[in-house]
């Protein structure tokens, strides 16, 4: 390989180690800490098994993947049952403590720090949902209270 | 009359390139995501495991991903070689330079061996990275995207740092995305290494002109084999049609290519509506907690006052109110309350 390929073969590898950091750097992440788990990464769809009577923080990370969205974070909505996740509603099994607020962590990414106490057994499914014409976001958690 | 029948086979597929790179360029982003094969393998890491799609993806990008293996698997990689945008403008820009006298870069068969395993190892990284967020990743990187959506202000730089480093490496080699960094083109020119249709060489009548192996436009030299067996080879058929007349013996790879790419452009324009027609739902699907009373009325095609009657609405109520948002005004009437309203076709009447 002369001089020449060793400089376009470094360019590509290059290319490939960003590729590969942006990689890793979602649109939503979410991640909960509570009595039995700390900074726990969650992945969209699946079951995570709370503690009757626990307390826990769910941590929302939105990082925008198409820039300059016109949907501001605050225009997320979380749906538990298909109802909207509110304060002190203690019908709700998954019991929201505070208002939901999202602080800008940087000029693409916010976050939303949520308290909730898990009061009943049971499956509880929490949508978070994201409404635009570039595909949006839809995804749910599962809570499952034991 | 033969040459202007090559010339001819060239404008072909030049045109079918055009068309498909102009169209996708027209495309929202929205859709521009449901048509993306790539988009169709990302998602499977997903339905494997949750039976679920990755956001932004839907049933479309499945039907293109099967449309074009089953296809890469009769004739090898056609859609790289004459459907992806991406593909075509680094063509376009390599055959510009050529003309402007840009000085090419020949890269050796061990330097070219070695580099084609970086494609493989973005899409390990693609596939890992995806499995471990279910999100559409690639996004943030991708030139694909990049190249459609330049103008609108929504690509992340390092998507557009890869474009351009690209379309920049594209005057001096061709198809350096394609050859090199593809996850698309890794997975298709493995499938196609398996097609049954190759390019063949005019066996006995050969004389070695060299033709085929400059038209090539992924640098493969096919005077030099029996058969074209490389997962390089994109099908794009200049080989066989920059082929002496009187050597040639056949345009069997680019005709079936031919005929495979305006089936894949069909399915193309064909995909974004998969969800919406045949199905007999459809109605109820395109109804949403997002609809707003007056969009129901528009979609059930019931008038507004029968709608607010059945939603136990006053009358006069905001119209303009999403039905996810009509809890807001009466807490009762949660989102799962309304929908279980909509959906009791006994209620609906």
């Amino acid at each position: 390989m002369g001089f020449r390929q060793y400089r376009f073969a470094l360019l590509f590898l290059v290319a490939l180690v960003s590729i590969g950091g942006s990689l890793f750097a979602c649109e939503m992440e979410f991640r909960i800490s509570g009595p039995t788990m700390t900074d726990m990464r969650i992945l969209p769809g699946s079951t995570i098994e709370l503690a009757h009577d626990g307390a826990y923080t769910l941590q929302v990370i939105f990082a925008e993947d198409h820039r300059a969205c016109k949907i501001p974070a605050e225009e997320t909505l979380f749906m538990l049952d298909k109802q909207k996740w509110r304060v002190g509603k203690t019908e709700q099994a998954v019991v929201l403590q505070e208002p939901i607020l999202w602080t800008e962590k940087d000029k693409l990414t916010n976050v939303a720090t949520i308290s909730l106490v898990a009061t009943n057994t049971g499956k509880r499914v929490l949508n978070i949902i994201r409404t635009c014409s570039k595909g949006g976001y839809d995804e749910q958690i599962i809570f499952s209270v034991v | 009359m033969n040459r202007s029948s090559s010339l001819l086979s060239k404008r072909v597929r030049s045109s079918i390139q055009a068309i498909l790179f102009l169209s996708a360029l027209m495309l929202p982003v929205g859709i521009f995501h449901t048509i993306c094969p790539m988009g169709g393998i990302a998602t499977l890491t997903r339905l494997f495991s949750q039976g679920l799609y990755i956001p932004k993806t839907a049933v479309a990008n499945i039907v293109l991903l099967t449309g074009v293996l089953i296809t890469t698997l009769v004739a090898g990689p056609v859609f790289c070689g004459w459907l992806c945008p991406l593909g075509t403008v680094q063509e376009w820009t390599n055959a510009l330079a050529r003309r402007v006298k840009v000085p090419q870069v020949r890269v050796a068969h061990n330097a070219e061996r070695m580099l084609k395993i970086l494609r493989y190892l973005v899409l390990t990284l693609i596939l890992y990275a995806t499995a471990k967020s279910f999100n559409l990743v690639f996004i943030k990187a991708d030139p694909y995207y990049a190249l459609m959506h330049f103008y609108t202000g929504e690509v992340a730089p390092l998507a557009l740092v890869i474009l351009l480093t690209t379309l920049g490496a594209s005057l001096f080699i061709q198809r350096p995305w394609c050859r090199w960094l593809c996850p698309l083109g890794a997975v298709l020119s493995f499938v196609g290494k398996f097609s049954i249709i190759k390019v063949r060489r005019p066996s006995g009548r050969c004389v070695s002109c060299g033709a085929c192996s400059k038209a090539c436009p992924v640098g493969l030299d096919p005077s030099a084999e029996e058969r074209v067996v490389s997962s390089t080879c994109i099908r794009c058929g200049l080989c066989e049609t920059a082929c002496p007349p009187k050597l040639r013996t056949t345009k069997h790879a680019y005709s079936v290519s031919l005929c495979i790419a305006l089936l894949l452009m069909a399915l193309f324009f064909l995909a974004p509506h998969l969800g919406t027609v045949g199905d007999g739902n459809a109605q109820q699907e395109s109804v949403s907690m997002q609809t707003t009373l007056i969009g129901l009325q528009t979609i059930t095609g019931r008038p507004i006052a029968e709608i607010l009657a059945l939603l136990e609405l006053p009358e006069g109520y905001d119209t303009s109110t999403r039905l996810v948002d009509i809890e807001d005004d009466f807490e009762q009437k949660s989102w799962l309350w309304v929908e279980e309203r909509l959906t009791n076709p006994q209620k609906m009447r």
